[in-house]
């Protein structure tokens, strides 16, 4: 890059020289000193000669120092050699400070804007403005360590009675209550259909078995009489009532038919005849 | 002793894996636990009032902390649910408190006097009543401003209300607390 501010009578190898002679200066012993110089470089490329990977790389100085950093060892051996007779403030160790935050200066402008708000907001209350703004609660002793566990304990207890809708919709149906009513209905039921059966076919005899039953009677009760198997049926039929009732109904017919031939006069069956 | 605040998008990122939903739960807590507690404090004034309204309000976060879209900054979410959590609060008291012809303040008041965790003076005890004649809404605006120092904005997104609303009834409170100062 082109230097516009280089001043050649600045330059020290150029003592400037009125007569016309040459002006170009050189630093002291220069050509005593090329020679050397020359022959060293020389012997170095020579050795690299036998890696040419490792000669074709540029020679860089690729590391680098902190900024000021050797301004600030200067200083830190002040510093220690300011300490050496002060054994004891030696001792202690430095401090270090983390670094602020890259929004620090802006975030510092705001709240200090905010603070100088709160307070102009007020300063039209003279009682307000003038009162300590403390804060006169106070928590018992550890209060906040506890409660990090204590919150944990109630969220997981809370979690574990959780149930699913579903859950709780099977709870009901085949819960306790559940089962206890469906227990208690269906012995009801059946009291009341066996309690209900028998009665149907003794209360429609008058001698309370089945010999005593019409016909009818006993086809309107057929749902019922089938349900009996042979044995009970048998148990519920008493012998001496039927054949009573048989010989009763035979006697009856034949006083009926008795009763019709005498009311037949000889007239009558001369003229039939 | 120094605690690590992890910053609310780390805690979610915990709280959505699995694996680490208990780390996130016991950093949220860690990190809101005093703010909130505060906050409620104040509504609430008791102690033990407090903590029953604090846990309640990690309760609530932690079941609804799924469904938080963060479209809302996480504070201002939390602020919001123990904010409703004190009023609900104080509503079931004073519900539950059917044999008395006062309202709920008035009793909120009368148990300052005799708090132990109370440690105030005799000017910061009369503040306080002042600050219980106030309605709800504006006790809590006044709070939130007074004690808190929170910009109108933050509160505007808590409360849900104008900050040209929120700003009247700051001042409107601030002029009842005056005026009782004043007089008594």
């Amino acid at each position: 890059m082109r230097n516009n501010d280089y001043n050649m009578n600045d330059e020290p190898n150029f003592p400037l020289d009125n007569n016309g002679t040459n002006s170009f200066g050189l630093p002291q012993d220069y050509f005593s000193i090329f020679e050397d110089k020359l022959k060293k470089k020389l012997e170095l490329e020579n050795e690299l000669q036998a890696f040419p990977f490792l000669s074709s790389i540029t020679k860089l100085d690729i590391f680098t120092v902190p900024n000021n950093y050797f301004e600030s060892i200067e200083r830190s051996l002040d510093y220690k050699f300011e300490l050496e007779s002060q054994s004891k403030l030696q001792a202690i160790k430095k401090p270090v400070f983390t670094e602020l935050e890259a929004d620090y200066k802006q975030q510092l402008e705001i709240s200090i804007y905010h603070k100088i708000e709160i307070i102009e907001e007020l300063i039209p209350y003279k009682a307000l403005f003038h009162l300590d703004k403390v804060n006169s609660f106070i928590v018992s002793e550890n209060y906040f360590e506890g409660v990090v566990e204590r919150i944990k304990d109630k969220i997981h207890s809370t979690e574990e009675n959780k149930q699913s809708i579903i859950e709780i919709v099977l709870d009901i149906i085949f819960g306790k209550t559940m089962a206890f009513s469906f227990g208690l209905s269906l012995i009801i039921g059946l009291s009341i259909f066996f309690y209900k059966t028998p009665e149907s076919i003794v209360e429609t005899s008058d001698c309370k078995t089945l010999a005593c039953l019409e016909r009818s009677e006993i086809l309107n009760n057929n749902k019922i009489i089938t349900n009996f198997d042979e044995e009970q049926l048998i148990d519920l039929v008493d012998v001496n009532t039927l054949n009573k009732q048989l010989n009763s109904k035979k006697e009856k017919v034949e006083a009926e038919r008795k009763q019709n031939m005498d009311s037949i006069s000889d007239e009558d069956i001369i003229d039939e005849l | 002793m120094i605690m690590q605040h992890y910053s609310d998008h780390e805690i979610l990122a915990l709280f959505r894996d699995e694996s680490s939903r208990n780390m996130a739960l016991h950093y949220l807590i860690q990190k809101y636990q005093q703010k909130l507690y505060w906050h409620i404090r104040k509504i609430v004034i008791s102690h033990d009032d407090t903590d029953d309204v604090l846990q309640n309000t990690f309760i609530k976060v932690w079941k609804g902390l799924a469904g938080f879209k963060e479209e809302s900054q996480l504070f201002t979410w939390l602020y919001r649910i123990a904010t409703n959590e004190s009023i609900t609060f104080l509503k079931q008291k004073s519900r539950a408190n059917t044999t008395s012809i006062h309202p709920i303040e008035y009793h909120l008041s009368k148990s300052l006097e005799s708090d132990t965790f109370f440690s105030g003076d005799e000017i910061q005890l009369k503040l306080q009543k002042a600050i219980l004649i106030l309605p709800e809404k504006q006790r809590i605006v006044f709070n939130m401003r007074y004690y808190e120092e929170m910009p109108y904005d933050q509160m505007s997104e808590i409360l849900e209300t104008s900050v040209g609303a929120l700003k009247a009834s700051y001042h409107i409170a601030a002029k009842k607390i005056e005026d009782f100062l004043v007089s008594n």
